[in-house]
């Protein structure tokens, strides 16, 4: 008798709930999936943006290559590496805009550490305050071996030129010499050292 | 998942005879859809051709190979993306049904001054455009700890359709007459039993409105993807496609961006063609026959 | 004493079918809404009354100056005008073609199915490649319509649509309507199914037009899905910018910026995040008024006919 009212239960469920239980389902299914991204999550050592790179790298490579440089765990830890995102010229404005409002969000999440982009949108966004001053970030000695690859504005060293950071030279980033790419680091970065160990690292003097 | 109930006994459907009058409505629907798929020609010849062939695209037909194509499909890793779009806009549109149904149930039906600006709040959203919201969005979605995967843009897909859903079936809603309801209510039916088995069936032609025009939209949009999602594997579709393009220096190629445009609509014009039945027998017999 | 009714304020709800219960149902859609939605565009409006830049963090109150800055430069006058003009052009095309195309569907020929998914075919197609495609539509001379221009013998190369000012704006509102008037057709097939086969045949019996079954059957009818319509192309118009972006960048001139396409201009180009806020602030409010008005208007209409 019991039985009977179990399984008559289940049907009179599925007979009028099938929607909801479906959606519910797909909520579950979701909301598991979420919760296990984010306790395997690997912990996040540094967030780049190459724009306008034009590279055939993968960002996966570029990720490997630091990580094994800076000793970090890849099991546990990760890079991200974002290289698709086009601000100059893009035959698409709407995907201009797309970039844009990536880049923004990222800032605005303090999600971003460092990022390259070409010299003319990198001056342009100095005046919005976007840089740090690297001559606080990075160590004497890389500065002088960098010296004339610096980009500076009033008394601030605000990026590097890409030229002068031959692992980004080996990537084939900023390749065309009539416009220069230049490196820097986000203000509100959540990881200095982080940062720091990648200038390094992309100036080819890493710990390896 | 049939729509519609299928009626043994529902009568073949009589086609007009070929009058004069009918002829010209034969043709002028035949013209319009000629002069409406006529641009479109241009991407399906252009996908023909070879990544490398840089003649204009308006020089239709003047190659026929699938090496673009090929180029794209391994090139995005088609099944991956096609997966992460299929479930993504699946899981956001099942969702947006019921949200936005039974949102609108309260609107719809409750004649109180709350009801009412509770309808104009919801449309209220309409008016706000994403990409201006969608730094404080991405802020939110931080400091609430959502991890960036391939589901997060559900998120904002669903919040965004809400305000035209919600509006979308209290309107319908309106026009379903209280006197089913009221009867359901006498017979003893609970709340939920009244909506889920009562009107919830009877929204179908709003319901299959919604399905289309929010599917549509969330298969196709670029945007919430490329803001929350890193990973290559987790791209959907438009994302995929559109890393084709480029700028001066490096110009898209648009043979391949072509052939992955129609590989991405691919899915879409064959779900709509295959359910074109669903589509008849659930409008029909959603309607409320007097 | 017994019998009389328990006094509830007035206006509350006092229906035994439709109880106050049924909020509940409102929880989740709300929830989502209010957190997702609205608390952003709250801080949207927070910014409105800042110096902020878009990226640095450290801005300051400037109170309305954007505000004052937005109204006296001109640029809002200047989008205004064209996104009225776009409005109206997408949502008259947009709806009397849907209305159209939907009714001839809605008869009894053959291949139903067919004509249905080419009408819908251009909304399938992601708005970039749409963009692209129909610049090369509108080429003067070798494009698809310049050609066919000069098949015919008339000058194919004086046709540019695109690069005079006087059309571009109309030019990317036919783009619009090209690819959304599928939308519309969909939502008016399903509001004519609802309309009774019989109704119709009484008024053949009676010796109506087909014109005449139209406006006074079948119209009235239907009020409801030509609200829902028109609100939704006269809010989607008034949002527009992806054509002006992708196919003109607001050229030439400034004759195709519309008021969104101004806002990112001044938060992405210019980089004043402050002003462009105060700016949609104000474009918020103007669309709201107007979709207010027109959700008056027609519900009234509704309500007669």
């Amino acid at each position: 008798m019991n039985k009977k009212n179990f399984t008559n239960k289940l049907y009179y469920l599925w007979l009028y709930y099938k929607w909801p239980l479906l959606a519910g389902l797909v909520a579950l299914f979701v909301a598991v999936y979420s919760l296990a991204a984010v306790f395997t999550k690997k912990e996040t050592v540094l967030s780049v943006m190459l724009i306008d790179c034009h590279t055939d790298v993968t960002p996966e490579r570029m990720e490997a290559d630091f990580l094994l440089d800076g000793g970090f765990d890849p099991g546990r830890q990760q890079a991200e590496f974002v290289t698709n995102l086009l601000f100059s010229d893009a035959e698409s404005g709407s995907y201009t805009m797309t970039s844009l409002s990536r880049f923004l969000a990222d800032i605005g999440s303090e999600k971003l550490d460092v990022c390259a982009m070409l010299e003319e949108d990198f001056l342009k966004y100095d005046n919005s305050e976007t840089w740090m001053d690297l001559s606080s970030v990075m160590e004497a000695e890389l500065l002088d071996k960098l010296e004339a690859f610096l980009v500076k504005k009033d008394g601030r060293v605000i990026g590097i030129y890409t030229d002068g950071l031959p692992v980004l030279q080996g990537y084939g980033c900023y390749g065309n010499p009539d416009s220069r790419g230049i490196l820097g680091v986000i203000y509100n970065t959540p990881h200095r050292e982080a940062a720091e160990k990648y200038l390094r690292f992309a100036a080819g003097d890493g710990l390896q | 998942m049939a729509f519609g109930k299928k009626k043994d006994d529902r009568e073949k459907e009589q086609y007009l005879k070929l009058t004069p009058k009918t002829i010209l409505l034969y043709l002028v629907i035949i013209l319009f859809c000629v002069i409406v798929i006529s641009p479109l020609v241009i991407v399906f010849s252009s996908s023909l051709r070879s990544p490398e062939n840089q003649t204009s695209p308006l020089a239709l037909f003047i190659e026929f190979t699938g090496a673009s194509y090929v180029r794209a499909f391994s090139n995005m890793n088609y099944p991956a993306e096609l997966l992460n779009s299929i479930m993504t806009t699946a899981g956001s549109v099942l969702i947006i049904v019921i949200f936005s149904t039974m949102a609108a149930y309260p609107i719809g039906r409750i004649k109180t001054k709350l009801a009412r600006f509770l309808y104009f709040f919801f449309i209220s959203g309409l008016i706000i455009p994403s990409q201006m919201v969608i730094v404080p969005i991405a802020q939110t979605l931080n400091r609430l700890g959502v991890p960036n995967t391939r589901f997060t843009p559900m998120i904002m897909f669903i919040t965004c359709s809400l305000p035209f859903s919600v509006f979308l079936f209290s309107g319908f809603m309106k026009g379903v007459p209280v006197e089913i309801e009221e009867s359901a209510y006498i017979d003893g039916a609970s709340l939920g039993k009244r909506f889920w088995s009562v009107v919830f069936p009877l929204l179908q032609p709003a319901i299959v409105s919604c399905v289309i025009t929010q599917g549509l939209w969330i298969w196709n949009d670029y945007f919430y993807p490329m803001v929350f999602i890193t990973k290559k594997a987790q791209y959907s579709l438009p994302v995929g496609m559109l890393q084709f393009l480029g700028d001066k220096e490096n110009p898209a190629q648009w043979n391949i961006l072509f052939a992955a445009c129609v590989l991405c609509a691919l899915p879409l014009i064959v779900i709509f063609l295959a359910l074109q039945k669903q589509f008849v027998n659930g409008i029909a017999a959603g309607a409320v026959k007097g | 004493m017994a019998d009389m009714p328990k006094k509830k304020r007035k206006g509350a709800n006092t229906s035994l079918v439709f109880t106050n219960k049924m909020y509940i149902f409102l929880i989740p859609a709300l929830a989502m809404f209010l957190v997702f939605w609205i608390y952003p565009v709250l801080q949207l409006f927070y910014y409105s009354i800042t110096n902020f830049n878009g990226i640095n963090y450290d801005f300051d109150f400037v109170g309305l100056k954007n505000y004052s800055k937005v109204l006296s430069n001109g640029t809002l006058t200047n989008s205004l005008k064209n996104t009225m003009i776009y409005a109206v052009f997408t949502v008259v095309l947009s709806n009397v073609i849907g209305m159209a195309i939907a009714m001839i569907l809605n008869t009894r020929i053959r291949f139903k199915g067919f004509f249905r998914t080419c009408a819908y075919f251009p909304a399938l197609f992601s708005a970039i490649v749409v963009g692209f495609i129909w610049s090369y539509v509108y080429m003067p001379g070798a494009g698809m319509i310049g050609n066919l221009l000069t098949n015919i013998g008339l000058d194919g190369t004086a046709f540019n649509p695109l690069g005079n000012f006087r059309t571009a704006l109309y030019a990317i509102a036919i783009v619009e309507v090209w690819k959304g008037f599928g939308t519309t057709m969909i939502i008016y097939l399903a509001g004519l199914q609802t309309v009774d086969e019989s109704l119709l045949e009484a008024g053949r019996i009676d010796g109506c037009t087909e014109w005449q079954l139209i406006r006074k059957i079948k119209l009235p009818l239907i009020s409801s899905t030509v609200t829902i319509n028109v609100i939704l192309s006269v809010i989607a118009g008034l949002k527009a910018f992806d054509y002006s972006f992708i196919m003109t960048n607001g050229g030439p001139g400034k004759s195709t910026k519309t008021l969104m396409f101004q806002v990112y201009e001044t938060a992405f180009t210019d980089m004043k995040m402050g002003r462009a806020s105060a700016f949609s602030v104000m474009a918020f409010a103007f669309i709201i008024l107007i979709t207010v008005i027109m959700l008056f208007y027609l519900n009234k209409r509704e309500v007669e006919l």
